[in-house]
């Protein structure tokens, strides 16, 4: 009778499933409440407009500093492992020759992608970043979706056929300058920096950044001058870590966005970076906005390639580049960016 | 709301509630599925919602419509009616710009690509999964009338069925519909529902995740930075990521379906362990190549008339089977690939039952040896691994790049890091040992009383959301 009582308190009823299904839920929610908490405010502004005051305060959600104290023990745990993984070796690489970098010469490739446009506004204070060309060796990429996809696949496998030059490309997708709590760009920034120890930084990054800044509490919208204040002052940020790397930033602003209402949004992005550029010695901006426009100007997912074939430049979500849309922004970044570095490939 | 995210699971809590609470009422249970189904499909888009029902309810007519008549003639028509009406979106949607943008091209000088649509921002999600299933309902109808169901909602059920609706696996409706009277409702299943959903999550986040963030992206879109041995080993990690991806996808869409009371076949019976490509195509994405087979190659002749035919529609259903992964030259290339590889592989098993009955008969049939068996094992394992660069690569030329790489073992470069070795060991393992490592955990889930189960579940998901990298990326079935 009690082998049989045993056997009934495990079995698994629907409501019992239920009932670990909500626990196991409940389990997550404390343990990811920051964020959650930042979703269900994101989800209730869209929702109801007049929520902001009740629903973007995570810090005072109730349970709040128990579930943090048990995220951050579980952090710490992931960053031991972490940082022990960073020192494993790393396997099969193999590099050619030591070669005098002096004694190389580039090797010119032919243009596969359509001769670029000009740019609506190419380099408003076009002035060197340094005395002279920069001398870069050693180039990181960084960004989001759009290096990782399109764009940085071109401009790596392009920039790979100047001799001597070593390349790096890293990212993250779905993240920007927007969500500290959802992704830590300074301090990956700073590790990549100190990893790679590059000459040039090239960034190209801001599309996932059109939405909602939550700060002390308090729900900035894009455009807002809160919202363009706290987002300057992360690039500021950005761009100073760089700085103090002793690497100089090129920053590739975003091209032209297929919905209005996101493009007028990520324009505000690209002045805001193209401001916060100019303002630091070792940074540049370069305005790509009209580069993958049609003749008219306007949007367009299909251009024609060198051999007069209409390509599909943009992917279907109108945002991301295909790797013909990256060829074309890549040839008419680094016609741009000609007079800043010493690639003679170029 | 893809399975992996919280608002997936917030849905899926409130629809298993009411799931169980309304299983008692059948009219209004399968009204209140109907709307859990489309309110899932409407998270994605609400545009390509009555596109469904309408290749449910196409298919439901014509399948009702065919059992009316006693004329094969008229049978035929409207089956042919049927098919043609129900691969019509299939084609505009997924097809058109391929075959204006690439096809065409090769002999018309004009452009068509100008003239089309705007197809941006217009794709229904999940197309070739639900079209598949509508129209085996039919086609099964026509071949059974003995198949038909009368209740139009249980079609729609059956083609909107949220679990399976995105990528499968493909169902077929006398499996599915039976099933909305008579839930599946024992504590094995319900066990083996959360056992499926943690192997899923640790196939997709843990292993798939790693495998593509560190390293087969980047040698994949740039080979010519990694070392000869470092593209080799993404050629290794892919084959164990989009088994992982995808069969970590088909995990979760039984297991949460499991936990709602459907019973959905298996999609993967561990492809890997396959010696020939033939026991492969009857491992790998089971859904798809039972399908293909049943509807695609059979009705082509299948293997009636002789020999040389069979080949033929072995690669004819191979290339159409590649393309419907999507409209992209690279895509047809895999299945042509395969194809042949198949046909090759009937053609050589005929050869040998050829010779067989021709020796002298000693009562038993000889046992291929383990060492060629190995062979065998490692041969078809190559060969699948570097039919999936041309499945991956962005182009024929970046496929070549890959294989120059691979092949001439020269190339200097990028190194990958120590810990891909382990995660692609652990992906080969989780395909030759899952159901014996599924059983074991099963066997200790039970063992546990009630409230440590749900510690035991909740801790192993907690892990295994933070092992995964920042974001979890999109499944490779996806696009399809």
């Amino acid at each position: 009778m009690d082998n049989q009582q045993h056997i009934i308190s495990r079995r698994l009823t629907p409501v019992r499933v239920v009932a670990i299904c909500m626990l196991v839920l409940a389990a997550l929610s404390l343990n990811e409440l920051e964020r959650l908490a930042i979703w269900f405010g994101d989800r209730c502004t869209d929702w109801l407009p007049g929520a902001e005051a009740w629903c973007g305060k995570p810090e005072e959600l109730v349970f709040s500093s128990n579930a943090k104290v048990f995220s951050s023990k579980l952090l710490d745990m992931e960053k031991s492992v972490l940082a022990f993984t960073h020192n494993l070796p790393v396997l099969a690489a193999s590099k050619p020759e030591a070669v005098k970098l002096a004694a190389l010469q580039a090797t010119p490739r032919p243009q596969t992608a359509a001769a670029p446009k000009p740019a609506s506004q190419p380099s408003a204070n076009a002035q060197p970043t340094q005395q002279g060309t920069l001398q870069a060796n050693d180039v990181l990429i960084v960004g989001d979706s759009m290096v990782l996809e399109g764009f940085g696949i071109a401009l790596q496998r392009r920039l790979k056929q100047v001799a001597g030059l070593s390349v790096t490309r890293e990212g993250k997708y779905s993240t920007g300058l927007t969500r500290p709590d959802y992704f830590d760009w300074p301090g990956y920034l700073t590790e990549l920096l100190d990893k790679h120890q590059p000459d040039l930084l090239i960034v190209n990054m801001g599309a996932n950044d059109p939405q909602d800044i939550v700060e002390e509490g308090k729900r900035y919208h894009v455009g807002d001058p809160g919202w363009n204040a706290i987002y300057s002052a992360r690039i500021n940020r950005f761009l100073a870590i760089a700085a103090e790397h002793g690497t100089t930033t090129f920053w590739v602003g975003l091209p032209i966005m297929g919905q209005d209402k996101y493009g007028d949004k990520i324009r505000v992005i690209n002045q805001l970076v193209a401001s916060a550029c100019a303002g630091q010695k070792m940074a540049k901006y370069f305005d790509t906005w009209n580069v993958l426009a049609a003749d008219g100007g306007a949007y367009s997912s299909f251009l024609k390639n060198a051999q007069g074939q209409k390509v599909r430049v943009r992917a279907k979500d109108e945002i991301h580049l295909t790797e013909a849309g990256g060829e074309i922004m890549t040839s008419y970044f680094l016609s741009a960016i000609k007079p800043y570095v010493n690639w003679s490939a170029l | 709301m893809i399975f992996t995210t919280v608002e997936f699971a917030v849905f899926f809590l409130i629809v298993l509630i009411f799931n169980w609470f309304f299983r008692g009422m059948p009219g209004f249970y399968k009204l209140f599925l109907l709307e859990a189904n489309a309110v899932f499909y409407l998270s994605f888009d609400a545009r390509f919602l009555p596109l469904i029902f309408l290749i449910g309810l196409l298919n439901w007519g014509f399948g009702y419509l065919i059992t009316l008549t006693e004329s094969v003639f008229r049978k035929k028509l409207l089956l042919f009616a049927d098919i043609t009406l129900s691969l019509a979106p299939l084609a505009f949607f997924k097809y058109s710009e391929f075959f204006a943008a690439s096809i065409l091209p090769l002999v018309w000088d004009g452009d068509l690509v100008s003239r089309l649509p705007e197809m941006d921002l217009i794709f229904p999600i999940g197309i070739s999964f639900f079209t598949f299933q509508g129209m085996s309902y039919a086609i099964d109808v026509y071949r059974d009338k003995g198949r038909l169901v009368r209740n139009p909602v249980d079609i729609l059920l059956f083609v909107s069925f949220f679990p399976t609706v995105l990528s499968g696996p493909i169902m077929r409706a006398h499996v599915f519909v039976p099933q909305l009277e008579n839930p599946v409702y024992n504590t094995r299943s319900f066990q083996l529902g959360f056992a499926l959903i943690l192997s899923g999550l640790f196939k997709k986040i843990v292993i798939a995740s790693y495998l593509s963030e560190h390293i087969v992206r980047q040698v994949f879109q740039v080979p010519a930075d990694y070392s000869s041995l470092s593209v080799l080993a993404a050629v290794y990690a892919y084959s164990i990521q989009i088994f992982c991806d995808f069969s970590g996808y088909s995990d979760l869409a039984i297991g949460v379906a499991l936990l709602l009371g459907y019973r959905i076949p298996f999609n993967f019976d561990r492809p890997y362990i396959a010696t020939d490509l033939q026991e492969f195509w009857r491992r790998w994405h089971i859904s798809l190549s039972t399908w293909l087979r049943d509807y695609l190659y059979i009705p082509l002749g299948g293997n009636q008339h002789g020999k040389a035919f069979k080949y033929l529609n072995i690669l004819i259903t191979m290339t159409l089977g590649g393309l419907w992964h999507g409209a992209h030259m690279r895509f047809l290339l895999w299945g042509m690939l395969h194809g042949l590889g198949l046909a090759l592989t009937h053609a050589v098993k005929d050869i040998h039952r050829h010779f067989a009955h021709r020796r002298p008969q000693t009562g038993q049939e000889a046992k291929p040896s383990l060492l060629l068996k190995i062979v065998l094992w490692l041969l078809t394992f190559h060969f699948v691994s570097f039919a999936w660069v041309f499945f991956e690569a962005e182009d024929t030329d970046r496929a070549m790049e890959i294989f120059r790489a691979v092949f001439t073992q020269e190339q200097t470069g990028k190194g990958f890091e120590l810990l891909v070795i382990p995660a692609i060991a652990v992906g080969l393992l989780l395909n030759f040992f899952g159901p014996w490592l599924q059983k074991t955990y099963l066997e200790f889930q039970r063992r546990l009383p009630l409230p440590l189960q749900v510690v035991v579940i909740a801790l192993i998901c907690i892990i295994i959301l933070r092992m995964g990298p920042e974001g979890v990326l999109p499944f490779i079935y996806f696009q399809f």
